[in-house]
């Protein structure tokens, strides 16, 4: 007998004890962890993204289960990036993790909704037996019934409608406006269609198809930096945030990384640990000075000043003293420094900078039989010679081959040439130059010593020539001699402009640590041939003269070789707008697929005039005027700058005329203009009699009002409104708080002014959102839309290289549609009425010179005014284009539920240039299906839903289809005469999909929409292939431009870069005794972003609001606080001409004396109470702004100065602005929750005794 | 009426909390009919009549008006049930409306509406499928949220107020119907 069978083979006894008696072995029931298991068991997890104005772009997982949506967490799915690069993820913040709250929250706008009074109205109108359209006329036709609701706007009153009736309602305006006034009439505001481009696309294709007018943002916002096209042709091209690893050495000045790149700040984070060098430039002790080495605490609004004298330090040591290698190179080649200028004589013997020479002044134009006006000159230091180098605006239009940076003479067989810096040593003459000056209590222009040579010009006169070099080094005072110990002596010379010492009393930076940045700087850029780094934004560009501070940078940047430069350049992140496959959403968004030229217009321009911010002007366009102007337009105000630049065609014009535009077309038509030339004859010749005037002469005419307005994706009136209170008071017609006077600016030129300023210009606003915010409390119509988990839809971002979507996660909640399928449904509406009431008709429209198009040569050498009989108004030269296009208003529902035959006819393309597009059209009749109802759209591409539209913008677009792109890059061949399509061939049988990206986001394909490569080699850098590939820049010289020499720029002091201190906007100069005899600060009002929000989205969110005071809040220094008794949590009002805004008082250490900073977009749905002093709701960050045009942004028709859509043009600056602040006693709070009665619906305006400027009572 | 549920009177609340359009106020007489044979007290009754009687007598669109400033655009006031549990209960507000989701379905009813089943009035016709203590147990377990909407209406002495009184009594009796109801802080 053994043991063997007493024991079991296979079972042992359960352990109740094990691991010495460490382990145990307990019974009770574990069903309790079902509860967790369950939380993370779902029915499915989509991919989408949040479609806010944020540069994230963070793909997410959303949880669903029971067709409700649980939470969403990151998506780590990105694809990898190389060996030594940190991968992109994690991607996803606190405010993306918050955003399922919104599609059940209390704020989401859950049905269609119109305010009751307008309702009742129309109701009425229709129960009396009208049709839709004569109902509107009847309203708006009456005054009394006109002003019942627009007076009550932002006062609530809605009710809820079924879509059928707004869908009609909405329809019907748009018909009147169109028959009345006008389709120019017809406006739409929507930003940032990188976010969710098909929401926008929807939107600006209906408009689109009726001639309706969608305007521009990425200038209104101010984050569009004007320094881009001025430098480069370009809009805004920035390195990804992965580059910033491949920096070695970085300086951040007003952008707040880890507060507002929080996905991306790891990079920044990270760099530092590679030994990259970080030094921080901000007024205040921002999160992003944590990350520094070194912290530059520049007064805010003073960066130029700063960064100049760094730019002084690098000119002395890097150019003058020695000559380094890589710069000199780099500066001959990409940047227009050699290129020779004319010197303008003064009446006192000294001289001006004066326009590029061209090669058609010089003798048999150098050789140049085409645009020889337009291509600029260089001194051969081989030939001895001047020369007309290759790559200049002139070899773009109407010649192939020429248009690169080949170091060639273009003329003589190509050969090889060495433009010349400086002719110093080589010189004719020595001259004096008058450099314009603006620093505060110095002299109007600094009197500089310049080498130039003499020439003889083919007229036979005699000028002088200096490159832009030597120009450039005398502005900058710089010694141009060797001797170091001249040099020091100066860097301490505070009286001399532009150096360490002077910069010191302006910025209140150390001089040593000038010197110290700009020395390392630069010798980091020599020795790594440019991986030093300049990452800048809104608390550098949010200020009138902000392309002064950016060029600043941007010089530091171009004297050292780092633009273009794999971890080198300039990084600018503020506002979102790289929207990758641009080139396919286009023909989608603009519908140019059925209809081209569209209708756009200039959003800064157009809220100045129509929101009557110009009535108020305070600044003397005059005042801002350099010592040297020639000044032909003196005395003009700054909105009369606006008018000359819309009837010159440089900026757009919306409304265009003070008629009808399918009046003045028929009108043409009727006197036997048969063709679009013909019509635009006759309406030029109707313009230079004065029969027919621009709407921006007499905005205020009923006649030129706009009269509809669609803002979708948007928070105009709650967040992006610069000047809130006036939108409040003329265009919406509602309860305001604005303080000042209507006649400050009674003084015009070209203006009709009118006594009576216009109250409620709209007809009709109609909001769409999925929450309810102060954009919707001012609406007349309020449209329930699909949240970002309820739509497809693609994104885009600058800061990574993926394209992912947005996916309907869940069905759209409650009576809720996506963008796409609300505007389908008012297309649908209107193209019944648009078919009774207005049928085929002829539209005309005036557009401006177009950058990227040969319509950019507009006039070379000066500027000729054809309405002063200076030159005859030319369409298309002299004056706007203008073009006739065909409407079939019976037809709009079927041309937008189709892909148009455009396509096909006229091909597509971006940026100048042009493919064939066939294949791609053709194979999306196949994935989409094609459209069966009858009529025009039979047979075409459906874009019925958006998944189609979404597949129609990746296969038309370079970066996701790479046939396409191959096709891109042999275009630019052609152009160039370089061999680029290598670019693009290791990709060209790539096809990205809607269903690719759902699975994991991918890549784009390079492409020449844009300047920098996708490659495993580098990191996206822009300028990439203009220094690499030597592909032009798109200005005038065809490089990087420091010298503007349009008589504008020149007239208004900016030809070179000049320090301007922040401008004084005059609004809090005349405050009255009430709020003066108080405790008060006088305070410049800051507004960066936040870390709760993204502009105004989170900003009321529970989660978001829980984290820091629940409401709006200002911060002010400590020190500040003390001297007015000013505790923290206090409540404060800020008071200025423009308005009031009230919120609690945040005291901090943090901020310097002298600022008040007021988070971005805090609603004023949200915890705010009535302003004692406006009587009104305490407003928001904008109810003390008020927006001022600068006339050197509406340049156009040159070159690289030429209007674009987001691209140039006035920008609407906000942080000169200075607001009164004062404690406010709890007594004083007033929540202002009553009723509405008679009395309080009269006040509109604040009560008289507060009018600024005025007695009291 | 359906004659099959079970404590009808939660059906009669719940319409009552509907939104006011043209079609809810030709059902109105029908309803007050349906108030004697719903299995109401008098003193409910009287209180509910009061309602209906000013729904009948006022302007139509100023009553939808009403409704929207008060239910859709006032979060203090949203008829939906789990955005008044704070920041902390709001946490799990996803969870939350899954969980009440299969509740409904495993008592073998499935949703009709793109509402969400947190939605008073969708909670409350469910109530109407439960015997009286099982809907009294149910209104109990939402006591903190109705409180907190009835609290936000004595603040604005709107005209629904009775209706969430005695709702929010149903589930916590020792409430007297005619007295404010203390916001829990």
């Amino acid at each position: 007998m053994g043991y063997f069978l007493d024991r079991l083979s296979y079972f042992t006894k359960k352990r109740t004890a094990f691991a010495g008696g460490h382990g145990m072995l307990v019974t009770d029931s574990r069903q309790w962890e079902d509860g967790y298991r369950g939380r993370w068991r779902f029915d499915k997890i989509a991919r989408s993204t949040h479609g806010v104005n944020c540069t994230g772009g963070c793909s997410w997982r959303i949880y669903v289960k029971n067709g409700l949506v649980a939470f969403e967490t990151q998506y780590t799915d990105y694809p990898c990036t190389r060996p030594d690069l940190p991968n992109h993820e994690p991607r996803g913040c606190q405010r993306g993790a918050s955003y399922s709250w919104y599609l059940y929250s209390p704020h989401r706008i859950k049905h269609p909704m119109v305010r009751g009074r307008l309702l009742a109205l129309y109701r009425a109108e229709r129960e009396s037996g009208l049709d839709p359209v004569a109902a509107w006329a009847a309203i708006q036709q009456d005054p009394d019934k006109r002003r019942r609701y627009t007076a009550v706007r932002g006062l609530g009153g809605f009710v809820r409608a079924t879509w059928d009736e707004v869908t009609e309602m909405i329809a019907a305006a748009n018909v009147y406006t169109i028959q009345t006034h006008g389709p120019d009439r017809i406006i739409g505001f929507s930003p940032i269609p990188a976010m969710s481009m098909i929401s926008y696309a929807a939107g600006s294709r209906y408009l689109s198809l009726i001639g309706g007018v969608p305007l521009s943002f990425y200038d209104w916002y101010c984050d569009l930096p004007p320094s881009s096209p001025q430098t480069w042709g370009e809009q805004t091209d920035v390195p990804e945030a992965a580059d910033w690893y491949n920096a070695t050495y970085i300086i951040v000045a007003g952008t707040n990384l880890p507060m507002t790149r929080t996905p991306d700040a790891h990079f920044y984070a990270e760099v530092r640990y590679k030994g990259a060098k970080v030094v921080a430039v901000a007024p205040d002790y921002a999160e992003y000075v944590k990350f520094a080495d070194l912290w530059m605490p520049a007064r805010a609004g003073t960066d130029a000043a700063l960064f100049m004298a760094m730019n002084h330090v690098v000119l002395s040591e890097y150019y003058i003293a020695r000559k380094e290698a890589y710069f000199q190179e780099y500066a001959r080649e990409f940047t227009d420094l050699p290129m020779q200028v004319l010197l303008r004589a003064l009446p006192d013997g000294c001289y001006a900078g004066g326009r590029f020479l061209r090669a058609a002044d010089l003798v048999a134009s150098l050789g140049q039989t085409h645009n020889a006006e337009w291509k600029t000159v260089v001194y051969d230091t081989r030939a001895q010679a001047f020369a007309c180098p290759n790559g200049s605006i002139g070899f773009r239009w109407g010649e192939d081959g020429k248009w690169n940076l080949r170091p060639e003479d273009a003329a003589d067989g190509g050969r090889a040439i060495e433009a010349e810096l400086s002719c110093a040593g080589h010189e004719t003459v020595m001259v004096k130059v008058r450099f314009p000056h603006f620093a505060t209590g110095e002299s109007d222009t600094l009197e500089r010593q310049v080498p130039a040579r003499r020439i003889r010009l083919a007229d036979g006169r005699e000028a002088l020539v200096s490159s832009v070099f030597d120009l450039l080094a005398a502005q900058y005072g710089v010694a141009r001699d060797a001797d170091a110990g001249r040099r020091a002596a100066l860097y301490d010379d505070a009286t001399c402009a532009y150096t360490p010492a002077w910069q010191e009393r302006i910025t209140g930076v150390a001089r040593a640590d000038v010197l110290r940045v700009a020395r390392e700087f630069a010798d980091n850029a020599a020795r790594t041939r440019g991986k030093s780094m300049v990452i800048v934004g809104a608390g550098t560009n949010h200020w009138y003269h902000n392309d002064m501070n950016y060029r600043s940078i941007i010089s530091l940047l171009e004297l050292c070789g780092c633009v273009g430069q794999s971890g080198g350049g300039w990084a600018h992140y503020v506002g979102q707008e790289k929207l990758r496959p641009q080139a396919g959403w286009a023909p989608v968004a603009f519908a140019l697929d059925w209809a081209r030229p569209a209708r756009q217009m200039a959003g800064t321009s157009f809220f100045y005039q129509h929101t009557d911010q110009w009535r108020y002007e305070k600044v003397d366009a005059d005042s801002l005027l350099a010592a040297t102007a020639e000044g032909r337009y003196r005395g003009h105000s700054l909105a009369d700058y606006a008018v000359v630049a819309e009837r010159l065609g440089w900026l757009p014009s919306a409304p265009h005329f003070n008629e009808n535009p399918l009046t003045v077309c028929a009108r043409a038509q009727g006197a036997g203009a048969g063709s679009e030339a013909a019509v635009a004859a006759h309406v030029a010749a109707e313009l230079k009699s004065g029969a027919l005037r621009f709407a921006s002469e007499d905005p205020d005419d009923p006649a030129n009002w706009p009269r509809n307005l669609f803002v979708w994706r948007a928070n105009l009136i709650g967040t992006s409104a610069k000047g809130h209170e006036y939108f409040l008071k003329h265009l919406l017609g509602a309860q305001n708080g604005v303080l000042g006077r209507d006649s400050e600016g009674r003084g015009h030129r070209e203006i009709t002014w009118r006594d009576e300023a216009p109250i409620a210009k709209l007809d009709l606003m109609v909001d769409i959102n999925f929450r309810l915010n102060s954009t919707g409390a001012y609406a007349d119509i309020i449209l329930p839309t699909a949240t970002w988990y309820e739509k497809n839809d693609l994104n885009t971002t600058d800061m990574h290289p993926f394209i992912h979507p947005l996916s309907e996660a869940v069905e759209p909640g409650w009576e809720s549609r996506s963008d796409w399928q609300i505007f389908k449904a008012i297309a649908c509406a209107f193209s019944e009425l648009g078919a009774r009431h207005l049928g085929v008709r002829a539209d005309l429209l005036a557009i401006p010179l177009m950058h990227d198009s040969p319509s950019e040569l507009g006039q070379p050498l000066a500027v000729r005014d054809w309405k002063r009989g200076e030159c005859e108004p030319v369409p298309g030269k002299t004056m706007p284009q203008l073009r006739v296009v065909e409407r079939d208003y019976g037809a709009i529902y079927q041309k937008y539920i189709a892909l148009g035959p455009l396509l096909v006819k006229e091909g597509n393309g971006t940026k100048g240039l042009s493919w064939d597009t066939r294949e791609a059209y053709e194979a999306l009749g196949d994935t989409n299906h094609k459209v069966t109802l009858k009529g025009v759209a039979q047979g075409l591409p459906s874009l019925e839903n958006d998944i189609g539209a979404c597949e129609a913008i990746l296969a038309l677009a370079p970066e996701t289809n790479g046939e396409i792109a191959f096709r891109a890059w042999r275009a630019l061949e052609q152009k160039t005469g370089l061999a680029l399509t290598h670019l693009a061939s290791a990709r060209r049988d790539d096809k990205i999909r809607f269903r690719d990206i759902q699975a994991q986001p991918r890549k784009i394909i390079t492409s020449p929409t844009w300047s920098g490569i996708e490659s495993e080699h580098v990191s996206y850098a822009a300028s990439y292939t203009n220094i690499h590939e030597r592909i032009p820049f798109r200005t005038l010289t065809g490089r990087a431009q420091f010298y503007q020499d349009h008589e504008w720029m020149r007239d208004f002091g900016e030809a070179f870069c000049a320090y301007r201190p922040p401008l004084d906007m005059k609004a809090a100069d005349s405050m009255p005794a009430a709020l003066k005899d108080r405790p008060h600060l006088m305070l410049n009002w800051l507004t960066p972003h936040s870390k709760w929000g993204i502009h105004s989205t989170y900003n009321d969110n529970l989660r978001m609001l829980n984290l820091f005071r629940g409401g709006p809040t200002i911060w002010i220094s400590e020190d500040d606080a003390r001297s007015i008794g000013l505790a923290d949590n206090d409540w404060v009002e800020a008071v200025n001409a423009n308005g009031a805004t009230v919120a609690r008082a945040v005291v901090s250490q943090r901020i310097p004396r002298g600022a008040a900073l007021m988070y971005h977009a805090q609603e004023k749905t949200v915890n705010v109470p009535g302003s004692p002093t406006t009587t009104k709701r305490g407003g928001i960050l904008n109810s003390v702004t008020r927006v001022i045009v600068k006339p050197t942004h509406m340049i156009g028709g040159y070159a690289h100065l030429a209007w674009g859509f987001n691209y140039y043009g006035p920008v609407g600056s906000q942080r000169d602005e200075v607001v009164l602040v004062r404690r406010l006693d709890d007594t004083e709070i007033d929540w202002r929750e009553r009723p509405l009665d008679d009395a309080r619906e009269a006040a509109l305006d604040p009560p008289r005794r507060f009018a600024l400027g005025e007695e009291g009572p | 009426m359906n004659t099959a549920l079970c404590s009808p009177s939660y059906r009669v609340l719940a319409a009552l909390l509907e939104y006011p359009d043209a079609a809810f106020r030709s059902r109105l007489p029908e309803l007050r009919a349906a108030l004697a044979a719903s299995g109401f007290t008098s003193k409910e009754r009287i209180v509910l009549e009061e309602v209906c009687a000013w729904m009948a007598n006022t302007d139509g669109l100023d009553l939808e008006a009403l409704y929207v400033r008060t239910f859709d655009l006032d979060a203090k006031a949203d008829l939906h049930l789990t955005s008044h549990l704070g920041v902390d209960g709001d946490r799990n507000r996803g969870p939350d409306l899954i969980r009440l989701a299969t509740h409904f379905e495993d008592a073998g009813w499935a949703l009709t509406t793109r509402e969400l089943p947190d939605y008073l009035p969708v909670v409350l016709e469910f109530a109407a499928t439960l015997g009286d203590e099982a809907a009294r147990d149910l209104l109990a377990g939402a006591g903190e949220a109705l409180a907190a909407i009835t609290a936000r209406l004595e603040g604005i002495d709107s005209p629904y107020l009775p209706v969430l009184r005695l709702i929010t009594r149903r589930g916590a009796p020792d409430i007297p119907l005619a007295r404010p109801v203390e916001t829990p802080s």
